[in-house]
């Protein structure tokens, strides 16, 4: 499947990340791992493991096409994994936290979209997956700004079916349940749905970077090339449950 | 008869022309006292302004752009000046510019987000102490059927749609401490005056279907069919409703 075949994973920061580009490699795809700049303002441009460019910026990531189309033919598909979970209380943030959850969140895939989606549009091949959150239905209590974000995202991705799936240009959202790593981040005394995961998790666990990893390499296959605009809830029935039994 | 909201004080954004007036008007025929901003066309929020007052009710109408804090803050000032508190904050005003991804530059994006989804959260951060203040106090945000529907006619503005719907969780979530509601409203097409030279927003032809498919039923909506819905979300009787997403559509979801 995966002969001169590119992914750009745009944050390779994320948990899932290491485990998405090694299924991926197995399957013979090139994996191009991208580092957004958020607290390293580090040199922009191509780093010892990639690539450094900010994701929510329309300039960066046209020079981050513009690099990648001058070595390669090009990115087949696309894989948002911007998660920047910012803690916040709507009472409280700041104008430009605000505007920073938003950013880092939502505009990166909007931006990334734009670039790399007219890229493969134009070639009339390749798919879109944005590794999003139940927090795009599921209140946070603890991460509000994030969870507005990603609920722009998903409404994305369902635009973005449309419109670039005309040009045979697949988009689809992962809505995954928290990783460990990100657990810390989402503990909240406003919603038990954190505290209560491995009572209420059916499966008795947390989701698992290969779990992640192996819906991407699904959803990217030829055996998901009917689905499209689709919500794939990876959660081990996490939200099946309701209030706070 | 005692009307629904007698002497409880609104905001309303955008609450000057189409939706948002006819918001205005319902709110101050139930008694409230109403201030709505305007940031586009002064002319319809004053025309609306002195329908609720010949009708006998009470308002004010101000220039305000809610992608800006200053300009907030001093909405809510002159709210609680002239009526001394806030009860209720309808967030309504938005942008729709009708562009696909590949007409969108960076700069609208900004602006879009800054107005439909940073203008409600600023003014529901700025409503809150005196909010907190309130018997019963409300807060409802209109939002859009394409916020779990796309449109096909402005992907940002599904965006922003998306992102209320979890603004809206998250603040009925966590104002719930505060005995504060907090609901959005999904309106589907709505029968609204357009300003001279404005045109609807469908942008990709619709599809020609044989007679033989009856969709008499389909009719758009009006402002009042979305402001009866803001009236009982308003009111004590909606006191066990929050975090909800109702859909005022006439059923148009289901095709």
């Amino acid at each position: 499947m995966g002969t001169n075949r590119t992914a750009l994973i745009t944050d390779a920061s994320h948990p899932a990340a290491a485990a998405i580009a090694a299924r991926l490699e197995s399957e013979g795809i090139t994996v191009i791992n991208n580092y957004p700049r958020r607290s390293d303002k580090g040199a922009i441009g191509e780093v010892s493991n990639g690539y450094a460019f900010d994701t929510w910026s329309l300039a960066d990531m046209k020079m981050l096409l513009d690099t990648i189309i001058s070595k390669r033919s090009g990115v087949s598909y696309l894989i948002h994994t911007d998660n920047v979970i910012l803690r916040s209380k709507l009472e409280d943030i700041s104008e430009q936290d605000f505007k920073k959850a938003l950013d880092y969140n939502a505009k990166s895939a909007f931006i990334t979209t734009k670039v790399f989606g007219e890229h493969m549009a134009q070639k009339r091949d390749g798919a879109i997956i944005y590794l999003s959150t139940l927090h795009d239905e599921k209140p946070t209590g603890c991460a509000f700004a994030y969870s507005t974000a990603k609920g722009a995202v998903k409404m994305l991705c369902k635009e973005i079916a449309l419109f670039y799936g005309r040009k045979g240009v697949r988009a689809n959202v992962i809505e995954a349940d928290y990783m460990e790593e990100q657990r810390e981040l989402l503990d909240s005394f406003l919603s038990p749905f954190n505290y209560d995961a491995e009572t209420k998790i059916p499966l008795k666990r947390l989701v698992k970077a290969e779990d992640i990893a192996g819906v991407v390499s699904f959803l990217i296959s030829k055996d998901a090339a009917f689905i499209n605009g689709a919500d794939i809830r990876l959660d081990g029935g996490h939200m099946l449950y309701y209030g706070d039994r | 008869m005692v009307k629904l909201l007698e002497g409880r004080t609104a905001i309303v954004t955008g609450g000057g022309k189409g939706i948002g007036a006819g918001i205005s008007k319902a709110l101050a025929a139930e008694g409230a006292n109403v201030l709505f901003n305007y940031n586009s066309n002064p002319d319809m929020a004053e025309r609306t302004a002195a329908d609720i007052r010949e009708a006998g009710g009470t308002a004010f109408t101000m220039y305000v752009d809610v992608a800006d804090r200053d300009q907030v803050d001093a909405m809510i000032a002159k709210t609680v000046e002239l009526y001394g508190g806030i009860d209720i904050l309808v967030n309504n005003a938005a942008w729709q510019p009708n562009m696909d991804i590949d007409e969108y530059t960076e700069e609208d994006y900004d602006r879009i987000m800054d107005i439909n989804l940073g203008g409600y959260f600023r003014c529901m951060q700025a409503a809150l102490p005196y909010l907190k203040n309130s018997q019963c106090p409300r807060i409802i945000n209109i939002s859009s059927v394409h916020g779990i529907r796309p449109g096909d006619f402005d992907v940002c503005y599904s965006m922003t749609k998306g992102g209320i719907k979890m603004l809206t969780r998250e603040a009925a979530l966590e104002f719930a401490q505060y005995g504060i509601t907090v609901n959005e409203i999904l309106p589907g097409g709505t029968k609204i005056e357009f300003k001279s030279g404005q045109t609807h927003p469908f942008k990709h032809k619709r599809i020609e279907r044989p007679r033989k498919y009856d969709l008499s039923f389909m009719k758009p909506g009006t402002p009042e069919d979305v402001a009866n819905i803001v009236i009982f979300l308003a009111s004590e009787k909606s006191h066990h409703i929050s975090g909800a997403s109702i859909i005022v559509d006439g059923g148009a979801i289901l095709l």
